[in-house]
């Protein structure tokens, strides 16, 4: 028999399973704070709509509530490990002052308190300067939503989490040459409950699962520490979406990349200006250091200043519409509607219907990252494009105990209309640099930044040649992608996922980009190493 | 909803006790439940973190939000015939806690050997740092706001926008264990950092400190740095990229200590080849000099400086440490298990705790008069690894860099990115200074002044 938390749920013998533990009692699907059924939702609501009715009879303008049930799953390589958390947070705003508090207890006492708190903060922090905020408009909406994740967390057993990790170790550990392997499989469920003093009352249920398979070949020597692996970036998905990827099959493939990686010829790196060719994997992270968080409106107005930073695109009315930050091929929107996207919901956290909407447009600035506060700084230029003033729904967050933040949305570069590949880009090149699986990294407004580790080879006549080592890119953010040229067809798309990491006090957010290949002129390729 | 569910979600095991954080009783009362809800003789851990966070944040001149966030992690651990299993919830009740306790013995089964179990009760001292401050837990919404509103004038009369952040925390570690292990420590600590940028933002100052205590955190001294380092940094000219005698704020040095500090397992510096402090197989290179001989590091909870909760995670006690002396590694970090198979004694060595870099003689005015050609530095950001054996990182310089010309400051200039090791730096020191407490909420650290030759400054940057 296998055990699930369903099964644990519904019948209480489950712990049959384990000779230590008699029988459970009745009380046990009663207490769990998971009530896969859903019936629990109804209750969350209630309790919810209880802390709103508290904040505007104590006098709020506005006020939102968020309750939250995680339940997070590490496998690392076979043992498997899980923390559940439950919080509400409620949120109010008067006389254009915010207010918020919360806690773990989730109960109709616990949240009044909550509402008075934040209700104190808001009263007491109005007694300054002036202050005022205009949310924007956003239609109340009830209703249910839940991913389409096909084996929800809940649904999958233990020993089979266990037995699938502890099988693909096995198999890899007969393969003659492997050294250390590993093997980590996660998976994340979130509930949400989110109501409003303007009548919108949701729930969410959304799955996310990643894995990373890897294993080094070993005789001991430097360069056979090289790896074969099997990366699944964080997705909305369940269990499937691992098994899908079939693992097991994987594993003489992953060997022959591991031995791909070893005993090859290197070259020092010839630092200089070449045309490169980065593979789809690579032009995500380089979005995720570039151009998406530098769209991120609280950045570019300041507001992050003191923590992560803020952005060159600092001049939001004066550039949207406007200025040119990339090559006219360059199409870029956020979308966190889009299948599998770690960011992907039906609704943002302040309840707005989540789209797709245009960053980048034909290379020009289109809009930024906002939520229902901030869309109305915008509003003079929507204003100006008779668009309607409304919030781009970037606001999210795994927990109710942080106060609800704009974070990333997935991004999306746009295929080119050609259908070309990573290995087509370099077929096109003479004499360049293809760059493959390298990781990058900004300034703090997203200016300047360079790559890390990565495979760097030379393409000479159109093909892959020498391996370059410790070779790595410098750029600056607009010459970058106002020097790429070509951009991969929809075919060579690929997802990766990243983390949006922001605020006082710290708090992250998973998203998506999903992206293809390009080639870039002009770019400076140095040794990572060399000092000044 | 029947009133009998909603009962569920309330707090029997604490008698829906309303202070922001469990007290030690009833931590001891959730393991009492631990204890009464297992059913057979494992051994049994509850580890609890509990807290109480409230915050001002602030951007543009004006408060942003405020908050206060209260919880408690708690992971539950019971041990039978050397399988170990454990689970985490934050929810604290009977029924939570009964579960958690049933899905322990589940996760029993697959336990690993050599899983470190925690909770081993060590007969050792118990230090007791003084790191409560009842002045953080009492300073209400209404006094912080009176504390900011001023520092927003200021930074307004002066044409500037600031952005900061107060946080004041307070909480308890409870590490309580079948074995008669009952560790529990109250804290608090707060920290208070703000920036100062010119409104075009052609210009941007920092400073920042954090401490268990209130009173050393001067609010207006470090909104008025943060303001003068704005006001000097404007209009910053490029100097060439290059190797620079750079003098270091000491902030900008515990940056740099910081990478050194991640490094500091003992296991894997015998192990792992690619490590900074691997020599050769089963080998450290503890004993060896690898910094300027004026380097002191240590570590000690009863550092009125630093503090501490004076226990980890698993209830080991931390110890007073000395990781560097006079340049020589002394010392690395290891846990119990490591401490039990490996070195043959009982007690780990643990990092994680505050670090204090010793002081030295001259002060940074001195540093600058002295120094024909240099670049005075605030502090660094965004450091990532380009080569983990040689500590070789880049990263860029932040908010507040000037020229050092014949002795004075002559200009502020463009930022850098830098690609260097602090082994070459701390290597490479011509004069340290006085030291302070510097912004590190997550590792308490009091580091020097400190002037170094050669940094290895690579590329400019328009970033400000």
């Amino acid at each position: 028999m296998t055990t699930t938390r369903r099964n644990l749920l519904k019948q209480g013998a489950i712990f049959s399973a384990v000779p230590l533990i008699g029988s459970v009692s009745g009380q046990y699907r009663e207490a769990l704070p998971l009530q896969p059924d859903g019936s629990d939702r109804a209750l969350f609501k209630s309790i919810a709509l209880k802390a709103v009715d508290a904040a505007k009879s104590l006098g709020a303008e506005y006020a939102d509530v968020r309750i939250t049930r995680q339940v997070y799953m590490v496998v690392l390589n076979a043992f498997p490990s899980e923390i559940q958390e439950i919080a509400v947070g409620v949120r109010t705003l008067i006389n254009g002052y915010w207010g918020f508090a919360s806690s773990p207890y989730v109960n109709d006492e616990e949240v009044v308190r909550l509402a008075t708190d934040a209700v104190s903060q808001s009263r007491i922090n109005a007694t300054g300067r002036v202050r005022s905020v205009d949310m924007s408009l956003a239609k109340p909406v009830q209703g249910d939503w839940s991913d389409p994740a096909v084996l929800d967390l809940l649904t999958v057993s233990y020993e089979e989490l266990h037995d699938f990790a502890a099988g693909w170790i096995q198999k890899v550990e007969q393969y003659n040459g492997v050294g250390s392997r590993r093997c980590k499989i996660v998976l994340k469920r979130t509930e949400k409950v989110y109501a409003t003093s303007e009548g919108t009352v949701i729930s969410q249920v959304q799955g996310k699962a990643s894995a990373d398979f890897e294993l080094m070949l070993s005789n001991g020597t430097r360069e056979l520490k090289k790896t074969g692996s099997l990366h699944l970036p964080l997705a909305t998905a369940g269990w499937e979406y691992v098994l899908q990827a079939k693992p097991f099959e994987q594993i003489p493939k992953l060997i022959e990349e591991a031995k791909t990686n070893i005993g090859h010829m290197v070259e020092p790196v010839d630092v200089g200006r070449y045309t490169v060719v980065f593979d789809a994997s690579c032009t995500a992270g380089l979005l995720a250091a570039t151009l998406g968080p530098a769209t991120q409106l609280d950045r570019a107005m300041g507001f992050e200043a003191n923590a992560q930073g803020t952005s060159f695109l600092n001049k939001p009315l004066e550039s949207l519409g406007s200025q040119s930050v990339s090559a006219p091929i360059i199409n870029i929107t956020g979308d966190r509607t889009i299948g599998k996207g770690a960011a992907t919901a039906r609704w943002d956290d302040e309840g707005v219907e989540c789209k797709s909407f245009s960053i980048i447009k034909d290379g020009t600035l289109a809009d930024y990252q906002t939520n229902r506060e901030q869309a109305s700084w915008l509003s003079p230029y929507y204003d100006k494009s008779n668009r309607e003033t409304v919030s781009n729904a970037c606001v999210s967050g795994d927990s109710a105990l942080d106060l609800p933040m704009q974070h990333m949305p997935n991004i999306v570069l746009h295929p080119g209309s050609e259908d070309a590949s990573f290995e087509g880009l370099i077929g096109d090149v003479k004499d360049g640099i293809a760059i493959s699986g390298a990781q990058f990294s900004s300034d703090f407004q997203f200016r300047h930044g360079g790559s890390m580790k990565g495979v760097v080879r030379k393409i000479t006549n159109g093909k892959l040649a020498q391996y370059l080592t410790d070779a790595g890119v410098l750029f600056n953010t607009e010459e970058l992608w106002k020097n790429v040229k070509y951009i991969g067809g929809k075919n060579s798309s690929v997802m990766e996922s990243f983390i949006s990491v922001k605020g006082e006090p710290v708090q992250s957010s998973d998203y998506s980009v999903f992206s293809v290949p390009m080639m870039v002129e002009d770019v400076s390729l140095i040794d990572v190493k060399r000092k000044a | 909803m029947s009133n009998a569910k909603r009962d569920k979600m309330n707090l029997p095991i604490i008698n829906n006790e309303r202070k922001r954080f469990l007290s030690k009783d009833s931590c001891l009362r959730i393991f009492d439940e631990v204890v009464s809800s297992s059913s057979d003789s494992s051994a049994s851990v509850v580890q609890i973190r509990t807290t109480w966070k409230s915050t001002v944040r602030w951007a543009r001149n004006l408060i942003v939000n405020t908050s206060d966030m209260r919880n408690n992690n708690m992971t539950v651990t019971r041990s039978l015939n050397e399988a170990s299993g454990r689970y985490s919830i934050n929810q604290i009740d009977n029924d939570s806690i009964r579960n958690a306790v049933k899905y322990t013995e589940y996760f029993k089964q697959f336990s690993v050997e050599g899983d470190d179990f925690p909770g081993f009760n060590f007969e050792m001292p118990h230090l007791k740092p003084d790191i409560w401050d009842d002045e953080i837990y009492n300073l209400d919404i209404k006094t912080r706001n009176e504390i900011v509103q001023p520092l927003l004038t200021s930074s307004e009369e002066s044409k500037m926008l600031s952005a900061g952040y107060i946080e004041l925390e307070a909480g308890g570690h409870a590490v309580i264990s079948s074995s008669g292990l009952v560790r529990y420590y109250p804290y608090t600590k707060a920290q208070y950092s703000v920036t100062v940028r010119e409104p075009t933002g052609n210009g941007s100052g920092w400073a920042g400190v954090d401490s268990s205590h209130w009173k050393p955190i001067d609010t207006d001294q470090i909104t008025s740095v943060a303001i003068d380092k704005c006001l000097s940094s404007l209009n910053p000219v490029r100097v060439e990229p290059g190797r620079y005698t750079a003098i270091l704020e000491p902030q900008a040095v515990a940056d740099l200590f910081m990478i050194i500090g991640r490094y500091f397992n003992r296991e894997f510096n015998e192990e792992k080849p690619d490590w900074p402090f691997y020599l050769s197989p089963g080998q450290s290179k503890i004993g060896l000099k690898l910094l300027d001989e004026r380097i002191i590091v240590t570590s000690d909870v009863m550092d009125s400086d630093l503090g501490g909760v004076p226990f980890d995670w698993s209830g080991s006690p931390y110890l007073p440490v000395k990781w560097f002396d006079r340049g020589v590694l002394a010392d690395l970090a290891y846990n119990h298990s490591y401490a039990v198979k490996t070195l043959r004694v009982n007690e780990p060595l643990l990092d994680g705790q505050g670090i204090r870099i010793n002081e030295g003689p001259t002060p940074l005015e001195e540093m600058i008069s002295s120094t024909k050609r240099g670049i005075l530095v605030t502090r660094f950001d965004r450091m990532t690894e380009v080569d983990k054996r040689s500590l070789l990182y880049t990263g860029f310089t932040r908010d507040g860099l000037w020229l050092v010309e014949n002795g004075k400051i002559t200009k502020a200039i463009k930022n850098f990115r830098f690609t260097e090791s602090p082994l070459f730096v701390f290597n490479s020191i011509d004069q340290i200074g006085p030291s302070k407490r510097v912004f590190s909420p997550y590792l308490p650290m009091v580091a020097p002044y400190m002037k170094v030759r050669d940094f290895s400054f690579t590329s400019l940057t328009d970033a400000i």
